[in-house]
């Protein structure tokens, strides 16, 4: 079962880091990149490309969305996703929302988790044993 | 004689002073406290003259005012209105109160005088006196009518009165001409309720100056009921130096919740801005780590040049948050500048660099000089007009950028005006945020130029506005033309 992995990050290091923690966990996952929040948000809404280029469901993605990008920020897309999603229709759970970002501010967090579907936040930089439990916890059902 | 004796059994009993005094001035009669007073023996003031109590400035004139009495023999006190003094054998002036009341002893005019010492009541009354001028405030009494019956020396002063021109004056005169009707409603309304309070909680209060001038004050109010009426004692301080230093504190208030804003800005920047390339570091080396022990230099080698690329980008943000913190330290030499001028320098140049191909046009609608900060003015100018280069729309064929000014109710108003990719709505607020950026991380810059011009312009008292669509975009600067002079006023 590969895992579809989607990284939002306008760092292009960070998200070669998670392609490259990815296969060094030895995790079976595609890694899908979006440089841009929109861009993100652009494909999770058209159905058809969601399924082809990230994969349908089952499983859920896992989503690493980070927090500073410019355009719109990550808040503004985890607002997107709920009043797209809100009401709590079945989209939300294919999937694992996980907040990324250096930022350890209490403030941050706080309006990260404010969204519901939100699941985790990851202080970057990750590492492989993050990555590893992040992976057993939300898809050992699976 | 053998009345006089009666009268001398009668004076002895009485208790105060007494003498009886012949038409001519002479002591018939004195009982020992008269005697005692005047600090003579028993009997040594018989047959003398009563000008010998009299102090030595007025003896000369005092027959003519005895001789005055017995044409007209009433019963009164001597010396209405004046301070009466006594002169003692050893020379002391005594304050006393004086009776005089006619008789007639064997067909002879007498006048039966009394003598009261009244240097106790004098000593408690110098000591209110003493204690009311010792007040800081000004302290006024007034009367059932509002007539001023009563000032201490700081009234005089606070006003600009000499104080006893204000006696009997209505005390409507120390309130400022447009609140008078007003007030004296206010007065008699006051009368009737009497209560210990605060003259106009909420409102903001002033007095007026014999010259007209006005000036803040803070009013106590305090009815006093006793012998001679219903007064009110008011007590009013000059609340000037108060106020201006609430203002100043406001003011510092405003500036200090300004800074807080922007530390707790900074912090947040910190958190992102400056910890994002050091955790893309921090990953980055780690994987080459991984590299190296596998072997693979070449990879290495590119993620090792990953982590320089990102240190020099730290470093420039760190170069970028100093030049932005510094800012609030640049010296605040208000001077004339010749803006016109200063536009001119400014974009020729951002020329020699990269402005090529770019129509530059100004309107120039305003009264040079401006007086402002110059450094500060140069940085919002170099800022503006370099955006206007940078975000140029490489799909029009005649980039232009215009610098129009105008003055409008002493405001001074400079706006740049470009035909570049424009900047959206949403995108508005958040562009003057340091670091920032909306566009792509291609396009140039490095999201601090619209943070340094909105700091700058916050601290001339000045506003700036963005309005963008896809004919391109004009940042609209507003400098209060007095923000200079008000901010000194304030000051000082």
């Amino acid at each position: 079962m590969t895992i579809p992995i989607v990284v939002v990050d306008d760092e292009q290091v960070d998200r070669y880091i998670v392609r490259r923690l990815v296969k060094k966990a030895g995790i079976d996952g595609k890694v899908v990149e979006f440089q841009a929040g929109d861009e993100f948000l652009e494909v999770i809404m058209d159905q058809q490309r969601r399924t082809e280029e990230i994969g349908s469901a089952p499983p859920p993605m896992l989503v690493l969305l980070d927090i500073n990008m410019p355009r719109i920020t990550g808040f503004e897309v985890l607002e997107a996703i709920d009043e797209g999603f809100g009401d709590g229709g079945s989209d939300a759970d294919c999937m694992i929302i996980l907040m990324f970002s250096s930022s350890n501010h209490a403030e941050d967090k706080q309006e990260a988790f404010s969204y519901g579907f939100v699941k985790d936040y990851i202080i970057k930089p990750i590492t492989v044993p993050v990555l590893q439990r992040i992976v057993d916890q939300y898809y050992e059902e699976n | 004689m053998a009345l006089r004796e009666e009268y001398r059994v009668a004076l002895e009993a009485c208790p105060t002073p007494l003498m009886l005094v012949s038409k001519d001035g002479e002591i018939l009669l004195s009982n020992s406290r008269l005697d005692d007073l005047f600090g003579y023996e028993e009997g040594e003031l018989l047959n003398q003259s009563v000008e010998t109590l009299v102090p030595q400035e007025i003896r000369r004139d005092h027959p003519d005012l005895r001789e005055a009495f017995f044409e007209v023999p009433t019963s009164r006190s001597m010396g209405t209105g004046r301070d009466l003094f006594g002169a003692r054998k050893d020379g002391e002036l005594i304050p006393v109160e004086i009776g005089l009341d006619p008789i007639e002893s064997d067909g002879v005019p007498l006048v039966m005088v009394s003598v009261l010492d009244i240097r106790e009541r004098k000593a408690g009354e110098a000591k209110i006196r003493h204690a009311l001028d010792a007040a800081s405030s000004a302290i006024v009494m007034i009367d059932d009518h509002g007539k001023i019956e009563l000032v201490n020396v700081q009234t005089g002063k606070m006003f600009g009165y000499e104080p006893d021109e204000l006696i009997g004056r209505p005390i409507e005169c120390l309130v400022p001409e447009r609140y008078r009707r007003k007030h004296s409603v206010y007065r008699v309304s006051y009368q009737n309720a009497r209560a210990n309070r605060s003259m106009g909680v909420g409102r903001d209060l002033f007095g007026v100056r014999k010259d007209g001038t006005e000036f803040p004050v803070e009013i106590g109010l305090t009815p006093l009921d006793g012998v001679g009426g219903r007064q009110i004692m008011a007590t009013v301080i000059d609340i000037t130096e108060r106020k201006l230093t609430e203002e100043a504190i406001q003011h510092k208030n405003a500036e200090l919740e300004r800074l807080n804003h922007e530390l707790s800005e900074f912090a947040y920047s910190a958190s992102h801005d400056l910890k994002a390339p050091l955790a893309s570091m921090a990953g980055i080396l780690a994987l080459s780590h991984d590299d190296l022990s596998a072997g693979d230099h070449e990879e290495a080698r590119a993620n090792l040049g990953r982590a320089r690329e990102l240190a020099e980008r730290l470093a420039g943000r760190i170069e970028d948050m100093l030049t932005l913190a510094k800012t609030d330290s640049l010296d605040e030499t208000w001077e004339d500048v010749a803006v016109c001028d200063a536009v001119v320098e400014v974009w020729q140049l951002l020329d020699i660099d990269h402005a090529s191909g770019i129509a530059f046009s100004t309107a120039f609608n305003h009264t040079d000089p401006v007086r402002t900060v110059a450094p500060r003015l140069l940085i919002i100018l170099e800022n503006l007009l370099s955006n206007a280069i940078n975000y140029r729309d490489p799909k029009k064929a005649d980039p232009t950028v215009c610098v129009e000014t105008s003055d409008e109710g002493g405001v001074f108003r400079l706006a740049v005006r470009d035909n570049g990719i424009g900047i959206a709505k949403e995108y508005h607020q958040r562009i003057f945020q340091a670091f920032k950026r909306v566009s792509d991380n291609n396009a140039p810059g490095n999201g601090l130029g619209l943070a340094l011009v909105k700091k700058n312009v916050l601290h001339l008292g000045g506003e700036i506005a963005v309005e963008s669509d896809a004919d391109g975009t004009v940042f609209t600067l507003t400098l209060p033309r007095r923000f200079e002079v008000d901010r000194q006023d304030a000051a000082d």
